[in-house]
């Protein structure tokens, strides 16, 4: 989906689930777009070489996988990259980095800009953070897509439905793929070209 | 299902919890992080063999810190038997002394009246239901109180789960037929 000619789409591949399927899609598909891989560790997910680490991104001896602690680690990891060029976030709403991205976006996105002015005196509160990522990346003008997966877990399935009901209300558009499997070649395909509906995918679904 | 990418997911969700049962059991100079490494790739092993109706329980915190305790107890097994095995190694130059260590270690095979029973503590667990499983790691192997027990599973009478959990266990297990294998008068000492 270009805004214009000589913009730059990028895709934010997140997780592993999001990894695997990198690694599915056709390279000349993935030739259309400026690949930016995140993982938590390489200690499961193993060394990629177009893959970041969010570990790398912390100080701490042992970033724990849970909600708050990633919080630094992804706002050091948002200001290295340029966010304004990513087009579309890709990963699984089980897994829990890509809630926690999906929860960031949603908390910048409906933040007061404006609000608490003496926050900005807090050289790195996060309402400091907030507003400068927020004037550099639009999530609203940004898309998702929703990888699925078979989980037999029940915590995790609810995790994945307040995932999809915050990407929904996030993001311009957000979709998922209907099965494990799914192909998202012809999803990238259409998403790089403005032209094509991208809603006429087989496997892929707006939500 | 790809059950590798639900194993990354599941051991990075209770990694902390995990290195930590590990290292309140772990002590003896050896490395948690190898045995972290070692229950990890039992883990997956687990999981990929699972049935897809059993596969829910790995979701549950008291079912991985029953694995990691179960893991913990056998890492220390096997520590304590080789070095048991190292001993009875020694030459024989002072065979009063290797009898006498045997005698303390507890080594009762040359014994005929005493017989030994090695159980699988996670075989043995996996009989019980999951609450039951949680009172008796949380009563026997980590030692809380029937209080705590009470506010760590939400329940209000644990005891009663706990002695009905170790009575089950006791008639699966068979333990009176080893009545007929000691005698009550056997010395204490």
């Amino acid at each position: 989906m270009k805004n214009s000619e000589n913009s730059e789409n990028g895709i934010l591949w997140v997780g592993d689930k999001a990894l695997e399927t990198y690694q599915r899609t056709d390279k000349n598909v993935l030739k259309a777009f400026t690949n930016h891989v995140l993982l938590f560790d390489s200690t499961h997910s193993g060394m990629h070489e177009e893959a970041t680490y969010v570990k790398d991104f912390d100080d701490t001896e042992h970033l724990a996988y849970e909600s708050n602690p990633l919080t630094e680690p992804l706002q050091a990891y948002f200001s290295s990259i340029k966010m304004n060029t990513i087009d579309l976030m890709i990963g699984s709403p089980y897994e829990l980095l890509f809630q926690k991205i999906i929860s960031m976006a949603k908390e910048i996105e409906s933040s007061d800009k404006n609000k608490n002015a003496s926050d900005e005196y807090q050289l790195f509160s996060f309402q400091h953070f907030k507003n400068r990522i927020a004037n550099e990346m639009d999530f609203s003008q940004k898309n998702a897509l929703l990888l699925n997966q078979d989980i037999p877990f029940l915590d995790m399935i609810s995790d994945a439905k307040a995932t999809r009901t915050k990407a929904k209300r996030t993001f311009n558009q957000t979709w998922t793929t209907l099965s494990e499997k799914t192909d998202i070649n012809e999803f990238l395909f259409r998403f790089s070209e403005t032209s094509m509906e991208i809603d006429k995918c087989a496997d892929v679904e707006k939500i | 299902m790809n059950r590798r990418l639900l194993f990354t997911e599941l051991i990075r969700r209770h990694e902390q919890n995990i290195r930590k049962t590990i290292r309140v059991r772990i002590k003896n100079g050896m490395d948690a992080d190898d045995v972290f490494q070692d229950l990890s790739m039992h883990i997956l092993e687990k999981i990929e063999h699972e049935d897809a109706e059993s596969l829910a329980k790995w979701d549950s915190k008291s079912w991985i810190a029953t694995v990691t305790i179960n893991f913990c107890y056998s890492v220390l097994r096997k520590t304590t038997s080789k070095k048991s095995r190292r001993m009875t190694d020694l030459p024989d130059d002072d065979a009063l002394e290797r009898k006498a260590f045997q005698k303390g270690a507890g080594l009762h095979h040359e014994d005929p009246s005493r017989s030994v029973m090695h159980f699988n503590m996670e075989e043995i667990l996996s009989l019980l239901n999951e609450r039951d499983q949680t009172i008796v790691i949380l009563k026997l192997f980590e030692n809380r109180s029937v209080e705590e027990i009470d506010a760590i599973t939400g329940l209000t009478n644990s005891s009663q789960y706990y002695k009905r959990a170790i009575e089950k266990l006791r008639t699966k297990i068979g333990v009176d037929r080893f009545k007929d294998q000691y005698d009550d008068f056997f010395p204490k000492d």
